[in-house]
């Protein structure tokens, strides 16, 4: 009996021993409770190792710049990781557990105010404030939530339209002479005309609705969600962008095709398309596809976004990440003396768009001569200038923390309307109801968003 | 038997044989595939037709997956989870399968019963989400105990060790060790564990599998490659671009041998754990 009780005491007692181990490494990270990085703490010299999570040629730019920032700033070491499936996923559980997240990590703009509204990000605005003015301020907009800067504008992705300067000699079009969307329809409607049907002016699939609406709710000022984060789609200005949708596809001007498919990649080396509207970073997609094809006839050009109406905005953005560093990173100063060392200098920024032809969002590197370089490619334009003209006027959308959510919707309801034929009904009723049931977010008063659209000029 | 029978059954077993035979290849099929891919280049694993035999031994993929992985690290955090997760459960599900078959006339045994074997019906994904948050909240991501304790008691495990002491634990046995002035925890320890032996092999061998073999619950508790397991690292050598198919298939041989190991060495035990219930005594 005693024997037993003996055994029962032993036990309890290694239960407990167990416990109190288990406890004893119970403590919280020490870091995510530090208070914000100091202006007075950065401007110390720093050393240590940085961990950056990014991913595709955006790694390849930090990689390219690490070892001039190793030399400016002895003691530290940069190692960009770009390795591992489920990088951003690994990086939300890690900002949720306050363990293992790297030092700086890339997002998407589209996917940051998600991984702000965690909390989980250090707050920079002691230190990065004094650059508001050095970005776009529609892209600095996106990196503050509540008056506090969390994030740090990478890649901008200003949007234009890359032709064929092939097809447009042969049909004796002048890009030149394209301002508006309804000079764009014309010229399509000629090369259809002129080329039997073989030569679309554009690929419309549903894939590439949501960006195409994205594009035409910026030039109308329109927004998904207002100030306040209501719903706000069902408004002139996106009526107006789902006019222009239904415009260009009635035209007869486009292909059925899904952006980025296979058949999408090949228009580039044939004549079934004559333009792709996209961003800056499409460029590099184009020329890449076409040094793998020898012997390719097509010369390409770009051309500016057209507006709306005559003397309207020529300017939209798609795209583009962010660098954030995570509040239980231990070495905060380091990290980010990296990250203004890649995002808010003119040698970080134009580094990375001479290597890997990353487009800057820092302003001072648009101002830059490099930007004037003409680009063969493109039969000597200076693509790079093309495309920084009016950044600040592009459109600030206020991305929400269920941004990216409201996106796959709007896609999936945009697909749904063009599978129908895009009829005149009430999509972004619906869609305006279905957000606000599918996010639990207030809808706009109606009356807030029935005001006429404003008179968006240059 | 008569005569005529007997080809009849040469025939049975023939036909038998040629089955399992056929079984047996498509099961190892798999295993041959790991196997050799793991001394192949990238271009060779994906060649067509394909080579069934390596043309050399390509040893690099594992001297790549000694030095640019962990391998060792992982193995012994696999090691340490998978044991702990293992002895636990059997601690745990034979004492609960104990009390369950043992002790009928306790207040709200039945009840107690059904209701583990309801938690069978919650699907596993639904309770990752309120898991990982009470994880979070004792601070015990990113460590073994996030491994080990969450699956230590499954209802699955309980319902086992309960039909089997049921059936396999004389009453009069329990009896006559309380005349003798054995305590509760003494039957269960002395006389109902040894009994048990055979189903507790069967189900420390279900559960290693379930443990090593574990990706979705060491993804999402295990931060820092420091921590990783083997399963993980594995998982983790896919890149954006590119994926080393020869070091993964490697790291898979790495992963698989201890446990096609551990089921040789116990396989004896495995089988009469599985096949107990079966036969009527």
């Amino acid at each position: 009996m005693n024997q037993n009780k003996n055994q029962i005491r032993r036990a309890a007692f290694l239960t407990l021993a167990l416990a109190g181990a288990c406890l004893a490494g119970c403590q919280g990270n020490p870091a995510v409770n530090a208070p914000p990085l100091t202006a007075q703490q950065a401007a110390q010299p720093v050393k240590g190792n940085i961990t950056v999570w990014s991913w595709n040629i955006a790694a390849k730019a930090l990689q390219d710049i690490a070892p001039s920032f190793e030399r400016a700033h002895p003691g530290t070491r940069v190692n960009v990781d770009l390795t591992g499936a489920q990088m951003q996923t690994r990086f939300m559980l890690s900002l949720a557990a306050d363990v293992g997240a790297p030092d700086v990590s890339q997002l998407q703009i589209t996917d940051a105010p998600h991984y702000m509204a965690t909390g989980k990000l250090a707050d920079l605005t002691a230190v990065a404030a004094k650059y508001q003015s050095d970005f776009p301020a529609s892209r600095w907009a996106e990196c503050v939530m509540n008056g506090h800067v969390y994030a740090i504008p990478w890649d901008l992705g200003p949007v234009a339209i890359f032709y064929k300067r092939n097809i447009f000699t042969e049909y004796h079009i002048d890009p030149s002479t394209i301002h508006t969307w309804a000079d764009y329809i014309a010229a399509g409607k000629k090369i259809v005309a002129l080329s039997h049907g073989k030569t679309k002016m554009l690929a419309l699939g549903v894939s590439g609705l949501a960006d195409m609406f994205e594009i035409f709710l910026q030039q109308t000022h329109g927004q998904v969600f207002d100030d306040a984060g209501r719903i706000a789609i069902d408004s002139p200005q996106a009526r107006k962008a789902l006019e222009l949708i239904r415009e260009i596809h009635n035209a007869g001007i486009t292909l059925d095709i899904n952006a980025y498919g296979q058949e999408w990649m090949a228009g580039f080396n044939d004549s079934t398309l004559a333009t792709y509207p996209g961003a800056v970073w499409l460029g590099g997609i184009i020329k890449d596809s076409h040094s793998k094809f020898e012997g390719n006839s097509t010369r390409w050009g770009v051309f500016r976004l057209p507006a709306i109406e005559r003397g309207g905005v020529h300017v939209a953005n798609l795209g583009g990440s962010v660098l954030v560093i995570p509040k239980q990173c231990a070495n905060k100063a380091a990290a980010w003396a990296f990250v203004k060392y890649a995002l808010c200098t003119k040698q970080g920024q134009l580094m990375q768009y001479e290597k890997e032809s990353l487009y800057p969002s820092f302003l001072p590197a648009l101002k830059s001569k490099v930007m004037d370089k003409p680009d063969p490619f493109f039969g000597d334009q200076p693509v790079g200038r093309l495309f920084a003209r009016d950044v600040q006027k592009i459109w600030r959308i206020n991305r929400t923390a269920n941004w990216a959510e409201a996106e796959s919707y709007i896609q999936q309801d945009l697909s749904q309307w063009a599978a129908a034929g895009m009829p005149h009904d009430h999509l972004l009723k619906t869609l305006a109801v279905s957000l606000h049931q599918r996010l639990d977010v207030p809808m706009a008063p109606a009356s807030e968003l029935s005001q006429a659209a404003p008179e968006v000029q240059q | 038997m008569n005569k005529a029978q007997k080809p009849n059954v040469m025939a049975l077993r023939l036909a038998t044989y040629i089955m399992l035979t056929l079984l047996a290849v498509v099961f190892v099929f798999p295993f041959y595939w790991l196997f050799t891919a793991s001394f192949k280049t990238q271009a060779q694993i994906f060649v067509t037709p394909p080579h069934w035999i390596p043309s050399h031994l390509m040893w690099s993929n594992y001297t790549d997956l000694f030095q640019q992985t962990n391998i060792l690290r992982a193995f012994f955090n696999s090691v340490v989870t998978s044991a702990g997760s293992v002895l636990l459960s059997l601690f745990l599900c034979s004492l609960g399968g104990f009390a369950f078959a043992k002790y009928p006339l306790a207040p709200g045994n039945n009840r107690m019963f059904a209701f583990v074997l309801g938690t069978m019906l919650i699907p596993g994904a639904v309770t990752l989400i309120p898991t990982f948050e009470i994880l979070v909240h004792i601070h015990w991501i990113n460590t073994y105990w996030a491994l080990i304790v969450p699956g230590a008691v499954g209802a699955f495990g309980i319902f086992w060790m309960r039909q089997y002491m049921g059936a396999n634990l004389p009453d009069d046995l329990l009896a006559a060790a309380r005349i003798d002035g054995c305590s509760e925890f003494g039957i269960y320890w002395r006389i109902a564990v040894p009994i048990a032996q055979p189903a507790l092999a069967a189900l420390g061998i279900m559960n290693l599998i379930g443990s090593w073999n574990n990706l979705m619950w060491a993804f999402i508790v295990l931060r820092t490659p420091s921590m990783y397991t083997l399963p993980l690292v594995i998982y983790l050598m896919q890149g954006e671009m590119s994926t080393p198919w020869g070091m993964l298939m490697a790291g898979g041989v790495f992963t698989v041998l201890p446990l096609v190991i551990a089921f040789l060495l116990f396989q004896k035990q495995f089988v009469a754990g599985i096949t107990a219930g079966a036969v009527k005594q």
